[in-house]
């Protein structure tokens, strides 16, 4: 029988099940930084490559290939962790990975003139110098030596461990901070030596348990070629890197943190 | 099978049971489709219902209008011609044919195992096909699979043909039509490409974030078969349960009955399920014919 | 600007400033090769027909490639290899096969290995006129292109491409295969085609019988495969890295076994002679070897005689199974080769474009002589 509770219920299900596919999500004065870049770090071609086409180019592609299936309506957050553990989704993973990531880290952005209004919270501060990380130059140095020296595509994030202690690790590619199985912290390609050997093990022993991930992600910085080439040409890594620093909008990093 | 009408009729039913007092409550649907009326008859049409009668002429009809009953026969029944024709070619229900649904049946059995991939049935419009390009095989709100192939060598078929003729005007030369045949393969051959290009995206995926120290507590396969066991032990009860219904109405049935009527029963399951198709008529019969000219020669 | 003030062999230091050398120098250093082609480039200002800009080149083989040896120089400067006085080879692949084992040497490896791929890619490339995408910025709609079928550039030897069709069927196969496992990278990657021993590199070096000719790798199959980032191409050098370290692993751990089955044959001698109560031996074992005894015997719990290997043993026992492998074609997909000509959506039109480029005359030069395998020719 149809009751008025069961049309209701027949409303919010025509809803949910309504089909559509991933677009690009709007940034904060995302018109403005298109017309005239991030002042300080994107010219505006600069911003388009790595925001709007790159950004496009993900979720299309998450589009493509996940049209039709239970991923279709979920978001890239979702579905990075959907795909994380299946070996044959791996390319889905690294769309839905790779847009979620660029997301977070095209939000920290705002222009230097701006930028160098805000400043990293108390609190932020204080975890950090309890991972001996004393004071901001620090924590600056650290990061961006990071950043620069790794080969290859990847991302260095702050994490925050379950544990609430900050922690600096570099993902290589697609890498998640999210699982730990998909960190891809380790990088096999040349000579593999016992520290990564062990701690390969130890992941595994981990997923053998089937440990739960509660990190989560502070502050990321992209090391991709699609987030700099533009503007600094292929040698122009460590110039992208320390104009970016200056461009961070710590009011948004100071928000992630969990607050007691 | 019988036309179905009862379908469009569900106002006019309802509303009757209503007013006879079978159904006690309006049901919630019943103004809406009230006020918008299913306008669709899902009803199938004979070509023609009566052979002789032709259509009147408007103009005769103008002069029937006043008294024109009076002194004319009407026909009532059938008589034994009308009856015969009945059942002809022409009066029967017209068969819906489309080139798409034998290009289906081709493609679906080339490659069954398309058939293991879940589709998804939800449509927002039900029109959303009207907005896909098949100038290219790839859509962005279309997974790839059979349907692609069909719509492809569809549009391949026709703008291909146009393209020839095209150039044919320019060049009075004559060149041959591309085929269904040659539509169709192009489209598949396309089809192919796709599919290894995404088998080894994922692949080269796997294999990259390994590199990187990705780690994976299962494999896919592992992962499947775990799943599917979850379902078995389900079905597995179920059909221990079932399969103890059967027994005991076979039982009973072999006490009273002797056991004929689950046989009957089984053969007419048989019958019913209908298996052939295009492709493989076409087939059979050309592997008939085939086999019949080797005969032929070896006599000679 | 940020200063690198770490001082450790992974650092790289893109403005290096020279550091004077005292006596001690049998110093080696390297410099960017000349390539002709690209040389022509440069110096008529004109593009890379039918595959990058003259930019585009400038970027990736002159900056990169500069960038690239200053960072190998800077790397055997600051690591003690030099002044160890052991000889530091003179060319990249000897550089790569003695550093690749050795992580303490991770910089220069990388460096070599880096500069190596680089070199490889672009020596196989030449101008060409027959592309197949115009060397523009692509839009969205790349993404949904068909699939290209017709291509021009083919190989001309007619050893190598019989011996491409034997191994991969045909030419388009060929082509398909190694568009897409190029296409599939998503960071970092060299797509190869190599040429396949059919013996293992410790086979052919254990081989003593059979005098010299034996002691040679023959070559037998064609095969495509990829390596990322820093990755080498020789399966000889690189293979059972993982296996090598879990064999040291378990030989400790049969080492610390043997050592606790010692002290329990002792420990069972002592009670005979002098009936201590067990309590009393318990007490004398250290903490240091109860840790040792709960590791062994964690070990021995999860050894499991009933189950097969896993998936990874396989790929590590057929993978990498130290055959020797000879590089005879490189495509590098990284995304820096088509981000700045092709643009984001353009990684499908360059590679069609590279194909169109590949020089398969220095392909042919660096094929070895074909093997054909016993078992073929006895069903031929």
């Amino acid at each position: 029988m149809f009751h008025r509770s069961g049309s209701r219920l027949a409303g919010r299900i025509i809803q949910t099940s309504r089909r559509s596919f991933h677009d690009v999500p709007v940034l904060k004065n995302q018109d403005q930084y298109v017309i005239n870049g991030i002042e300080g770090l994107y010219s505006s071609h600069g911003f388009q490559s790595a925001w709007i086409n790159y950004q496009k180019y993900l979720t299309l592609n998450l589009s493509l290939h996940t049209s039709g299936s239970e991923n279709e309506l979920k978001t890239p957050f979702q579905i990075l962790l959907n795909t994380a553990k299946q070996t044959t989704e791996q390319h889905i993973f690294h769309y839905a990975s790779q847009a979620h990531n660029n997301h977070l880290f095209m939000e920290q952005f705002i222009p230097k003139s701006e930028a160098e209004k805000t400043r990293p919270s108390r609190l932020l501060l204080e975890r950090l110098s309890y991972q001996d990380i004393p004071d901001l130059e620090t924590f600056r140095e650290r990061m961006l030596l990071l950043a620069d020296s790794s080969f290859g595509q990847g991302w260095v994030f702050l994490v925050e461990l379950p544990n609430k202690s900050l922690k600096i690790i570099r993902c290589n590619n697609d890498g998640t901070p999210y699982y730990y199985g998909k960190n891809q912290s380790l990088d096999l390609n040349g000579g593999v030596d016992e520290g990564s050997f062990e701690y390969l093990n130890g992941l595994k022993e981990r997923a053998k348990n089937d440990e739960r991930d509660y990190t989560l992600p502070i502050l990321a910085i992209n090391c991709w070629d699609q987030a700099y080439l533009n503007d600094y040409g292929v040698t122009g890594k460590a110039d992208y890197l320390s104009n970016l620093w200056d461009c961070i909008n710590w009011d948004v990093i100071n928000k992630r943190l969990f607050q007691v | 099978m019988k036309p179905q009408v009862r379908a469009s009729t569900v106002l006019e039913r309802t509303s009757h049971y209503l007013k006879v007092g079978v159904l006690k409550e309006k049901p919630a649907w019943f103004d809406v489709v009230g006020a918008h009326p299913p306008i669709l008859d899902l009803s199938k049409k004979p070509k023609k219902i009566d052979l002789k009668q032709t259509d009147i002429d408007p103009s005769l009809k103008l002069d029937n209008d006043k008294g024109s009953v009076e002194g004319k026969f009407f026909k009532t029944r059938m008589n034994s011609t009308d009856r015969k024709q009945q059942h002809n070619a022409i009066s029967r229900i017209p068969k819906l044919q489309f080139l798409e649904d034998e290009l289906r049946d081709v493609f679906y059995h080339q490659h069954p195992w398309e058939f293991s991939r879940p589709k998804n049935l939800i449509e927002n419009q039900g029109d959303e096909y009207k907005n896909l390009d098949w100038s290219h095989m790839l859509q962005f709100t279309k997974p790839l699979d059979g349907e692609s192939v069909v719509q492809r060598t569809l549009w391949i078929l026709t703008n291909q043909n146009n393209e020839i003729n095209i150039n044919n005007n320019n060049n009075n030369n004559e060149s041959p039509k591309i085929t269904l045949f040659e539509a169709y393969d192009k489209a598949r051959f396309e089809f192919y490409r796709l599919r290894m290009e995404e088998e080894m995206n994922s692949a080269v995926s796997r294999e990259e974030s390994t590199m990187y120290g990705a780690i994976y507590p299962s494999t896919n396969l592992e992962w499947g078969v775990k799943n599917e066991q979850e379902y078995i032990d389900l079905w597995a009860k179920i059909a221990e349960e079932k399969t103890r219904v059967l027994e005991a109405s076979r039982e009973r049935n072999n006490s009273t009955a002797s056991g004929k009527s689950t046989k009957g029963g089984e053969t007419g399951l048989e019958d019913l399920i209908d298996s052939s198709s295009i492709w493989e008529q076409n087939f059979s019969s050309d592997i008939a014919g085939a086999k019949a000219k080797s005969k032929l020669n070896d006599s000679k | 600007m940020f200063r690198i003030s770490n001082s450790s062999r992974r650092s790289i230091g893109i403005q290096s400033s020279k550091l004077n050398f005292g006596l001690s120098q049998r110093f080696i250093s390297f410099r960017l090769p000349n390539i002709q082609s690209l040389e022509t480039v440069k110096s008529q200002q004109s593009d890379f027909e039918g595959l990058f800009s003259n930019n585009s080149v400038n970027e990736l083989w002159f900056k990169r490639g500069q960038s690239l040896v200053d960072g190998l120089n800077q790397s055997l400067e600051h690591s003690n290899v030099n002044s160890s006085g052991t000889e530091v080879p003179n060319n990249l692949t000897d550089l790569i096969s003695s550093t690749i084992q050795k992580p303490e040497y991770y910089g220069i490896y990388c460096y070599s290995s880096l500069l190596y791929n680089l070199q490889f890619f672009v020596e196989n490339l030449r101008p060409s006129e027959t592309t197949i995408h115009k060397v523009d910025q692509a839009d969205p709609n790349a993404l949904l292109a068909n699939p290209v079928f017709e291509f021009v550039n083919q190989p001309q030897d007619e050893d190598l491409k019989r011996w491409i069709i034997d191994s991969f069927g045909s030419v388009i196969e060929f082509r398909t295969l190694l568009l897409n496992s190029a296409k599939g990278i998503k960071g970092d990657g060299i797509t190869w085609l190599v040429a396949e021993s059919n013996n293992s590199q410790s086979t052919i070096n254990n081989n003593f019988q059979g005098g010299k000719a034996s002691r040679e790798p023959q070559y037998v199959n064609l095969k495509v495969i990829n390596t990322y980032n820093t990755g080498f191409v020789d399966d000889s050098i690189r293979s059972g890295q993982v296996n090598r370290l879990r064999q040291q692993k378990s030989a400790r751990l049969a080492a610390l076994r043997s050592k606790q089955l010692e002290r329990q044959e002792k420990e069972n001698n002592e009670k005979d002679s002098t009936t201590t109560t067990t309590t009393t031996t318990e007490s004398t074992t250290t903490s240091e070897e109860k840790t040792i005894i709960s590791e062994i015997e964690e070990i021995d719990e999860k050894i499991d005689e009933l189950t097969l290997g896993s998936t990874e043993d396989a790929d590590l026992n057929t993978l990498y199974n130290d055959k020797k492998l000879l590089p005879l074609l490189a495509i590098d997909s990284s995304p820096r080769n088509y981000l700045l000509d092709y643009g984001v959506f353009g990684k499908q039109n360059y590679l069609d474009n590279v194909w169109e480029c590949i020089d398969w005359d220095v392909v042919a030069k660096r094929t070895p002589t074909r093997t054909q395998a016993i078992i073929g020719s006895l069903y031929m």
